[in-house]
């Protein structure tokens, strides 16, 4: 898995150079522009660029990628190489947890006033969870 | 069982909804075959064949996603839970089949796995195999007609599910069912059309039935008559069981993508006489390109079915939401060709019941006899679910008959959650950790970096040089009222004394991260607190309510020490940092232990995204402080509860720096060494309760 992982982002320390190019080729798969993303939003690997990694966290996230999603909803709502925008973070992070990210549901849960609605949605985020413990 | 599955229908499968028979695990097979159907002939002597213009009603009523709540109860709160629970669904069955003539009922899988009770019955003191699981014994009575499998079905292993579905599956390093005697099964039958063993190359379970169902009817003059309905069901469940539930199934089981095995049974049901095909589908719909492994095939499942002789039914679960809905904000719910007021997809009668026996689905059906089969009047098919909640918290009824069946297993099951695993010498609580009382955090700490430790010397050898922190924070600190603090009386602990020290459903992950980063994240955390103005005359509050205490995280390691100086603003508040004592370095390395959630993102902190994540363990962070508790026998405030890696930067204020917990508790505070903490106020006015506390920053 991480020698997969390291693979994957020297493919996308090329995918990021080849961004420079005025033809960008698109990174192949979802992931990978989720794990672009994340190497902007760090400078792993490339120059640390908030505005790419909300482009290519936003083109993971239309693609359905929930940890983009995720990622994505703090960027906007911090204001993070992006304008300021609570909707639509909120909008990401729910759409997050409708794909059943469970860190989507524990944040919401986290900041649900009605207990019952809280506790309903840590259940849902323990089931989540063990659809990734099994998925190992 | 006794009988290899040799094909899609064997005599002893025919159910008769009005009459059930347990199966005496003596009886032999031969003579339970021949003693049914001398019941099936005396049975079906009486309604006569359908004839032309004969007219019914039949509604199909859907459970899904029950995941073993059968009663409405939660065993780590210990406390009932109205809102989930098939005792409740039990009461809508009820009304709906006061409300229809002709019903039947179904359940969509993700059934036997879920709470405590179904971990109690099967792994703790697995059932034998005369016995039903508790959730079958309920829905026996509740005279379930028939279920799907669910991925989650497949947790516990083939050899359990193979025992409690009665099925006995004859796959590699599973005792064939050959020569075993059947177990004790869920008393209807079970349908799985697309899993199959690798040895036999057969389907483990039937990949469908056919039920005659005898149905009250209007013949073609207006009269009463009683006549059958042939409805074949057929089961699908997520080809992807294959990668979460790897562990049991590589080697022993394979799938096929739920189109391919609907072109394979459809025609064949449809040959073997099914008037109607209800499809049980454990899975959502996804628009995306179809492909036999995907998870949610049952877009295509419908797009397709007219290809293979129709489905008249569609029951779906596993996505845990509501179909149809109106207000239904859900993507998948939102398709092309998905109707999510009248409840179809691709014009197939469709639904989905929520979760947790929270709704009951039912699709309506018109039924007409053309003199050569049953037709669907598709303009008046109906497409619903009723829920559990009547609105405003309130709930229907639960229906007392199913605790009465289960109430041993529900009470073994409390009796299990209340088990002791160690004790405590200290009482662990987290009123006081704002201002530095680790008794309930330290454990956490101390289980999460025993984990880190082990694993990196098994399997990150990379890593071995590298000092090991943990994080962990009070998950609990009188947010929603002055008894939401954790609060772990001294003496045995039990496993839901471990639900109130590890309050969320986390899994442990560990990151690597430089001093840098640790400083970062450091800083970040001391955001809980307000910034300090020591010139102030007047009182001045310390945590800044904002920043919850799920956030503040802290390290409680001998080997960290820094300080947070709250007279700074937020960012530059972290002092002497240091390592064993010599400062940490802005490139030296760390793993830290969190949880995934912090290091998948959540709390936005800084460098903390998923990119730093180095182990995303499958192990829940509460499990693995149970076994840590396990391991230490007894806790003691030395060696668990006492130390600290942080203080406040001594400063002299002017005027008392304030902060709200619990009234009457100054005495935990002196136990956990805090001398510098003072009770000023029993209440502190603002009438929810809480008291008023001062910490003097100069000691």
């Amino acid at each position: 898995m991480k020698r997969r992982l390291g693979a994957l982002l020297l493919v996308l320390t090329a995918a990021a150079g080849a961004l420079a190019e005025p033809a960008e080729p698109l990174p192949a798969t979802p992931e990978a522009a989720y794990r672009l993303g994340l190497a902007y939003r760090n400078g792993d690997g490339v120059a640390r660029d908030a505005a790419l990694a909300v482009r290519w966290l936003g083109h993971a996230a239309e693609r359905g990628v929930p940890a983009a999603m995720f990622i994505l909803a703090h960027m906007l709502a911090e204001g993070e190489g992006t304008a300021r925008d609570t909707a639509a973070a909120r909008r990401w992070l729910d759409a997050a947890a409708q794909a059943e990210y469970p860190e989507a549901l524990q944040a919401l849960a986290m900041e649900e006033r009605d207990p019952a609605r809280a506790a309903e949605l840590l259940r849902e985020a323990a089931h989540a969870m063990q659809h990734r413990a099994h998925d190992r | 069982m006794a009988l290899p599955y040799d094909g899609p229908l064997l005599p002893m499968f025919l159910v008769i909804p009005a009459m059930r028979f347990p199966v005496p695990s003596s009886l032999s097979p031969h003579l339970f075959v021949a003693l049914m159907s001398a019941l099936v002939a005396d049975a079906w002597a009486a309604p006569a064949a359908p004839a032309a213009g004969t007219s019914a009603t039949l509604a199909i009523l859907e459970t899904t996603d029950i995941h073993a709540n059968v009663v409405g109860y939660d065993y780590f709160k210990l406390a009932a839970e109205p809102a989930l629970g098939l005792d409740r669904t039990a009461t809508l069955i009820a009304q709906a089949r006061a409300e229809f003539p002709n019903t039947l009922l179904f359940d969509n899988g993700d059934t036997i796995q879920g709470t405590a009770l179904a971990d109690y019955q099967a792994l703790v003191k697995p059932v034998g195999c005369g016995e039903q699981l508790g959730i079958y014994k309920v829905m026996r009575r509740l005279g379930y007609d028939g279920g799907g499998i669910g991925n989650h079905d497949f947790n516990y292993g083939l050899g359990f599910l193979g025992q409690v579905s009665g099925k006995g599956f004859d796959v590699d390093g599973i005792q064939s069912g050959k020569d075993a005697k059947p177990c004790a099964g869920p008393g209807f039958p079970l349908v799985l059309a697309n899993v199959y063993s690798v040895k036999t190359r057969k389907p483990l379970f039937a990949p469908y039935e056919i039920i005659e169902k005898r149905v009250k009817a209007v013949d073609a003059a207006g009269h009463a008559v009683e006549t059958t309905v042939k409805v074949g069901i057929i089961g699908f469940t997520p080809p992807t069981i294959l990668a979460w539930d790897k562990r049991w199934l590589e080697g022993k089981a394979y799938t096929e993508g739920v189109v391919e095995t609907a072109q394979r049974y459809l025609p064949e049901m449809r040959a073997k006489g099914a008037d109607l095909i209800v499809a049980i589908s454990h899975g959502g719909l996804d628009a995306t390109p179809y492909s036999p492994t995907m998870e949610n095939g049952n877009y295509h499942l419908a797009r397709r079915s007219g290809d293979f002789g129709g489905i008249d039914a569609l029951l779906l679960g596993h996505s845990h939401v509501l179909f149809p809905n109106p207000a239904s904000t859900v993507p998948q719910f939102n398709l092309p060709n998905v109707d999510k007021v009248r409840g179809t997809v691709f014009g197939v009668p469709t639904v989905m019941a929520n979760l947790w026996g929270k709704n009951l689905g039912v699709i309506r059906l018109t039924l007409r006899h053309d003199g050569k089969g049953w037709r669907v009047d598709k303009d008046r098919t109906v497409v619903e679910s009723r829920a559990t909640e009547q609105g405003n918290k309130q709930f229907v009824a639960a229906d007392p008959q199913v605790m009465q069946l289960v109430r041993a297993e529900h009470e073994a099951t409390i009796q299990y959650v209340k088990t002791p695993v160690g004790s405590t010498d200290f009482r662990m609580s987290t009123y006081f950790a704002d201002v530095g009382d680790s008794s309930a955090i330290q454990v956490v700490n101390q289980a999460q970096t025993d984990y880190v430790r082990k694993y990196v010397a098994a399997n990150l050898p990379q890593y071995a040089n590298l000092p090991v922190l943990s994080m962990a924070a009070a998950f609990k600190s009188g947010n929603a009222g002055v008894g939401d603090y954790t609060d772990v009386a001294e003496g045995s602990l039990a496993l839901n004394n471990a639900a109130d020290l590890y309050l969320y459903p986390n899994a442990l992950y560990a990151v690597k991260v430089d001093g840098a980063g640790l400083k970062a994240w450091l800083e970040k955390a001391a955001g809980r607190f307000n910034t300090i103005d020591p010139a102030q005359p007047g009182p001045q509050e310390l945590v800044n309510p904002a920043f919850p205490s799920y956030n503040f995280d802290t390290v409680t390691s001998p080997e960290l020490s820094y300080e947070i100086d709250v007279t700074q603003p937020p960012g530059r508040r972290i002092r002497n940092l240091a390592l064993r004592g010599k400062p940490v370095a802005d490139g030296q390395a760390f793993l830290v232990a969190t949880n995934n959630y912090r290091a998948s993102g959540g709390g936005n902190f800084p460098g903390l995204d998923g990119s730093k994540t180095v182990i995303a363990s499958p192990d829940a962070s509460r499990d693995l402080l149970i076994e840590y508790i396990r391991g230490a026998k007894k806790l003691t405030r030395a060696a668990n509860g006492a130390q600290r890696s942080w203080r406040f930067a001594p400063v002299k204020t002017a005027g008392p720096v304030v902060f709200h917990a619990a009234p009457g508790k100054i005495a935990l505070a002196r136990a956990a060494g805090l001398a510098n903490v003072a009770q000023l106020r029993e209440d502190d006015g603002q009438g929810k309760g809480f008291a008023l506390y001062a910490v003097d920053l100069s000691k």
